[in-house]
C-alpha cells in the first residue's frame, strides 16, 4: 500500500536515480568538471555564470608557509576543499584582528589552526575520493537582508535539479544553529520547497518532519518570493549546457550585493528535495523525456519545462 | 531490465549450473564430498621409562579390515624410530632406540568401524586340526587340582553329551555370558575364583570361554580392544581400559563372540580389535617396562571425506573433472576456501546495502571485517572492532590536538594498531584466551583508513549517522560470517566454483534494481502525510 502510494506520488529512490538517471545521463568524463571546483570555476567564467571569486587556491603545502601574507587583504573569506561534498571541510571566516579569525558561529579561530585545517584539505581529508586535494580560497557571500530572519550563523543554499537542460525541482536549504551555519540538511538544516514556476517557498522539512516555521528563529518560511528567480533557474540550467551532465544539482547562493551566484554543481544530488516538496521527481523527469532533447536555447528549455510541469497534477 | 541484461544473465545461471549438472548426472561423480560421521581418534600411548640401553618397545595398533577403515594416521617417537610388524596376532608398532628422559611416543589413527555380522557357523564335526592352529590355539596351562575340579564341575553340567562343536561352543558361550556376571572391577585371572563366585571382568569371562573350548577340542583365542563408546567419566579424557572378547575356530572360520555383551557370531560397530590371542601378545607386551594407554575419542568437528573425492575425481577420466580446485596443495586449497567466500559476502553486501538501504563504512569493510571474524574468532572479532572504534575516538579528541598532518596523523593509528596486536599476542601465547590467533589475514591498514573514516564522520555527520553505519557495518559483517560458517556452503562453492558465474548474475540483478530500497519507505514516510490529490 505504502509501495503504491510511493509509486503514485512519483517518488524517485536511490537505485532509480542511480540506475536510470545518473548512470545513463551523467559520463564519467564530465563529474570532474563539479568534482572540482577549480574546474567549475574556470568553466562558469567561460560560460558567463556567476561564481564567487576566488582569491587564491593552494595546492601545495609548502604555500602554506605565507598563509597570512596571501589572507592579509582580506577581512573575510570562505575555505573550501576544491573536490568537498556534501559542505564538508568548509570553514567561513567573517572577520579578523591580525592572527585571530572569526568564524560564521563566532568561534575563533587561529592563523594556526586554520593552516592545520587547509593541510588536512590537501592531504584528501575531505575530497570525495580521499586523494590529494586543492585549497580555495573564495568571497564569503553576503547574507541577502530577505533570509535575515531564516537563515542562523550562515548563507543559505538554492538547489535546483537540471534534467537534459531542463529545470525540474527546486528547494532552499536553510542553515540552523544546529547545523551550525551549514546548508546540509544531515546537519540539522532546514529544507524547503520552492516551487519552481513562481519562486516562492512553501512546505519545510527539519529533521525529516514537516515544520512551518523556523525552530530558532520562530519565523514562518513558506509562502517567502525568492528574488532573481528567474535569473537563478536560468543560470542552473546553463549549468547543463557547460558540463553536459544530463542529471545535475546546480547550488546557488544570493549575495546582497552581488545577486545571485552560483556555489557549485553536483553530478550526485540528493532526494531530499522531493519530502522538502512533498512531492517525487521521478514523474516530473518522466514528463521531462518528452520533451525534445538537444538543440533548444536555455530560455525555450525554461519555457516548456515552466509549461509542461505547470500543467501536471500532483 | 532489457532483454539483453536477462539473455545475459540466464545464459550466466546456465553456464555455472549446467557442469554441475552433467558432472553429477552424466558423469555420475558424487555432488560433493560427504560428512563423515562415526568417526574416532585413538591414541596409543607409550610411557617409556628412561634407560641407557638401545630398547625395542611393541605396542599394538588397530589392523584394517573389511569392518575397520583408517582414514588417517601419524606418530610421534620422540627421537624414537618406529617399525609396523604385521602378525597373525595383530599389527604392532616398535619403538625403537635409546630414551635417557622419560617420554611419551605416540600413535594417532583417525578410523572408522562397522558392524560385524557373519552367518552362522554349521554343524562342525572337524576331528584334526594342523599343527600350528593346535600349538597356538589349543595349547593348555598345567592347572591345578582346584582349577580342574572347578572346569570339569561346569563341563558336567553345561557340555552337551552328544553334539556337534558348534553346538558346545554355543553351549559354553551361553554358559559364560548368563550365568557369569559382569563386573569389570572383579579381576577374573584366577578360573578357580570365576568359577566360585560366578562373577568377573571381560578378561575373567573370555578367558574362562578360551580355556573350556579348548578342552572340548574346540580352538578358541582371546581377543583385545576397547570398545568405542562415549565415556561416562569426562575425567578420563578418553583412556579406554582393554575389554577382551574371544574368536572361536568353527569350520575352520574365526568366529566373534562377546561373552560379557552378548554376541555371537557378529560384533557391534563399537568393537575395536588391537590384538588376537592375548597369550602369545603377552610376552610382548608385557616384556618391558612400558606403560601402554590407548585413548579413543569421537572425532566431533563435521569432517568432509576430501580426501576420497579428490581420488575419484583423480579417477575419472574427464578433463573437466580433473580441472579442479581439489587438485591444488592442501594448503592452496585452504586459501581458496578463504577467497571462495569473498564474493558471498559480496551478495550479502549488495543485498543489504542496495535493496535493504543499509549504510556501511567504506564498501568492503563488512566483508573484511566477517573473513577476520572467520579467521580469528568471533568473540575477539567484535572485541577487535570495538577497540577500532575507540581508537576512533582517541584519534578524535586526542591526536587532533596535536595538529599533524594527515598522513603521519594515520600512521600512528596504524602504529597503535599493529602495537596492540603485538601486546595481544603476546598476553594470548600464557593465557590461550583464543586458539589460533593469526593477525596476518586482516588488513590492518584498511583498518587505520577505517578508524580515519570513523573519526570523520562522527564530526562530520554526527553520532547518530556514524552509529547507523556503524551498526550497518556490524549486521552484515555477522550475517556474512554466519554464511561463511555454514560448511556446507563452503565446500559446495569449493567443488564447483563455477558457482561464481552465478554470483555475476545475482549481482547483475541487483545492479539493474531500481525499485525502493526498504529504508526508503522510512526516510520518505513524511511525504505520505501530503493530502490526496
Amino acid at each position: 500500500m505504502i509501495l503504491q502510494r510511493f509509486k503514485d506520488m512519483g517518488v524517485l529512490g536511490m537505485n532509480a536515480r542511480i540506475g536510470k538517471y545518473m548512470l545513463q545521463n551523467n559520463h564519467r568524463k564530465d563529474y570532474p568538471k563539479v568534482d572540482d571546483k577549480v574546474i567549475t570555476s574556470d568553466l562558469a567564467r567561460e560560460h558567463g555564470i556567476p561564481m564567487p571569486d576566488n582569491y587564491a587556491v593552494f595546492q601545495t603545502f609548502g604555500r602554506l608557509q605565507n598563509l597570512d601574507t596571501v589572507l592579509r587583504p582580506f577581512n573575510s573569506f570562505v575555505i573550501k576543499p576544491a573536490a568537498g561534498s556534501m559542505g564538508n571541510g568548509i570553514i567561513v571566516i567573517k572577520g579578523r584582528s591580525d592572527d585571530v579569525f572569526v568564524r560564521s558561529n563566532n568561534e575563533m579561530i587561529t592563523i594556526r589552526d586554520l593552516r592545520y585545517h587547509m593541510a588536512q584539505i590537501l592531504s584528501g581529508l575531505y575530497s570525495l575520493s580521499g586523494y590529494p586535494d586543492k585549497v580555495i580560497v573564495q568571497y564569503m557571500i553576503q547574507l541577502h537582508p530577505v533570509f535575515d530572519t531564516i537563515a542562523v550563523n550562515g548563507v543559505p543554499d538554492i538547489r535546483i535539479i537540471v534534467y537534459r537542460g531542463y529545470p525540474v525541482m527546486a528547494m532552499t536549504r536553510l542553515p540552523t544553529v544546529e547545523s551550525n551555519g551549514r546548508a546540509n540538511l544531515h546537519q540539522g538544516a532546514i529544507g524547503v520547497g520552492i516551487d519552481l514556476l513562481t519562486g516562492i517557498t512553501r512546505n519545510a522539512v527539519y529533521k525529516n518532519k514537516t515544520i512551518h516555521e523556523h525552530p530558532d528563529t520562530k519565523v514562518s518560511i513558506s509562502g517567502i518570493p525568492i528574488p532573481f528567480w528567474e535569473q537563478m533557474v536560468l543560470m542552473s540550467v546553463k549549468g547543463y549546457d557547460m558540463t553536459g551532465l544530463g542529471y545535475l544539482g546546480v547550488d546557488i547562493a544570493l549575495d546582497a550585493e552581488k545577486g545571485p551566484m552560483v556555489l557549485e554543481m553536483n553530478a550526485r544530488p540528493g532526494l531530499a528535495i522531493q519530502i522538502a516538496n512533498l512531492r517525487g521527481l521521478r514523474k516530473r523527469l518522466e514528463l521531462i523525456e518528452t520533451l525534445p532533447g538537444e538543440g533548444l536555447p536555455p530560455e525555450e528549455r525554461i519555457t516548456l519545462a515552466m509549461k509542461t510541469i505547470g500543467g501536471m497534477k500532483e | 531490465m532489457n532483454a539483453r541484461t536477462w539473455t545475459l544473465v540466464i545464459v550466466l545461471f546456465f553456464i555455472s549450473l549446467f557442469p554441475i549438472f552433467y558432472k553429477t548426472q552424466i558423469l555420475g561423480v558424487s555432488f560433493m564430498p560427504t560428512v563423515q560421521k562415526g568417526l574416532w581418534t585413538i591414541e596409543v600411548i607409550t610411557g617409556i621409562q628412561p634407560s641407557e640401553s638401545f630398547r625395542r618397545i611393541h605396542f599394538p595398533i588397530p589392523k584394517p579390515s573389511e569392518r575397520l577403515f583408517i582414514k588417517d594416521s601419524k606418530f610421534d617417537g620422540k627421537g624414537m624410530a618406529l617399525t609396523i610388524t604385521r602378525s597373525a596376532d595383530g599389527y604392532f608398532g616398535t619403538w625403537r632406540g635409546r630414551a635417557r628422559t622419560k617420554r611419551s611416543a605416540y600413535y594417532k589413527v583417525v578410523l572408522g568401524t562397522r558392524d560385524l555380522q557373519q552367518s552362522p557357523p554349521g554343524p562342525d564335526t572337524t576331528a584334526a586340526y594342523s599343527a600350528s592352529i593346535r600349538e597356538r590355539y589349543l595349547a593348555l596351562p598345567e592347572f591345578s587340582k582346584t582349577q580342574l575340579d572347578a572346569l570339569t564341575k561346569i563341563e558336567n553340567e553345561i557340555v552337551p553329551k552328544t553334539g556337534n562343536k558348534t553346538r558346545i561352543a554355543k553351549a559354553l558361550y551361553y554358559f559364560i555370558n548368563e550365568e557369569i556376571l559382569y563386573n569389570s572391577n572383579k579381576n577374573g585371572s584366577k578360573v578357580e575364583d570365576v568359577v566360585e563366585t560366578l562373577e568377573s571382568d571381560s578378561l575373567g569371562k573370555s578367558k574362562l570361554l578360551m580355556l573350556l573350548c579348548r578342552r572340548q577340542q574346540i580352538p578358541a583365542r582371546i581377543v583385545g580392544g576397547i570398545l568405542l563408546r562415549p565415556q561416562k567419566n569426562e575425567n578420563l579424557k578418553g583412556k579406554r581400559r582393554i575389554f577382551y572378547w574371544n574368536e572361536i575356530y568353527l569350520n575352520n572360520k574365526w568366529y566373534s563372540a562377546c561373552p560379557t555383551y552378548g554376541h555371537f557370531a557378529s560384533l557391534t560397530a563399537a568393537y575395536l580389535p588391537l590384538f588376537w590371542n592375548l597369550e602369545s601378545v603377552k610376552d610382548i607386551l608385557n616384556d618391558n617396562h612400558a606403560g601402554i594407554r590407548v585413548y579413543a575419542n569421537k572425532v566431533v568437528s563435521r569432517e568432509f571425506t576430501i580426501n576420497e573425492y579428490r581420488k575419484e575425481l583423480q579417477e575419472s577420466k574427464s578433463w573437466l573433472l580433473q580441472f579442479s580446485l581439489y587438485t591444488l596443495p592442501m594448503q592452496v586449497q585452504a586459501i581458496f576456501k578463504i577467497l571462495l567466500l569473498i564474493p558471498l559476502g559480496g551478495v550479502v553486501l549488495a543485498f543489504f546495502r542496495n535493496i535493504i538501504g543499509f549504510r556501511t563504512f567504506g564498501i568492503f569493510m563488512p566483508i573484511l571485517l566477517a573473513l577476520f571474524f572467520k579467521e580469528s574468532t568471533f568473540v575477539f572479532g567484535v572485541s577487535f572492532f570495538s577497540l577500532l572504534v575507540a581508537l576512533g575516538f582517541i584519534e578524535r579528541y586526542l591526536l587532533e590536538k596535536l595538529h599533524l598532518l594527515a598522513v603521519p596523523r594515520l600512521s600512528i593509528i596504524l602504529t597503535l594498531v599493529v602495537a596492540f596486536l603485538c601486546i595481544f599476542a603476546i598476553a594470548n601465547q600464557s593465557t590461550r584466551w583464543f586458539h589460533n590467533f593469526t593477525p596476518a589475514m586482516f588488513p590492518i591498514v584498511i583498518t587505520s583508513i577505517f578508524i580515519e573514516r570513523f573519526s570523520i564522520m562522527i564530526v562530520e555527520e554526527g553520532l547518530k549517522n556514524t552509529t547507523q553505519a556503524l551498526l550497518g557495518t556490524l549486521v552484515i559483517a555477522l550475517i556474512s560470517y554466519w554464511l561463511f560458517s555454514i560448511q556446507v556452503l563452503q565446500v559446495i562453492v569449493f567443488t564447483y566454483p563455477e558457482t561464481l558465474l552465478s554470483m555475476i548474475a545475482v549481482f547483475i540483478l541487483i545492479g539493474k534494481y531500481t525499485g525502493y530500497r526498504l529504508s526508503e519507505f522510512l526516510r520518505f514516510r513524511e511525504m505520505l502525510k501530503k493530502p490526496l490529490p
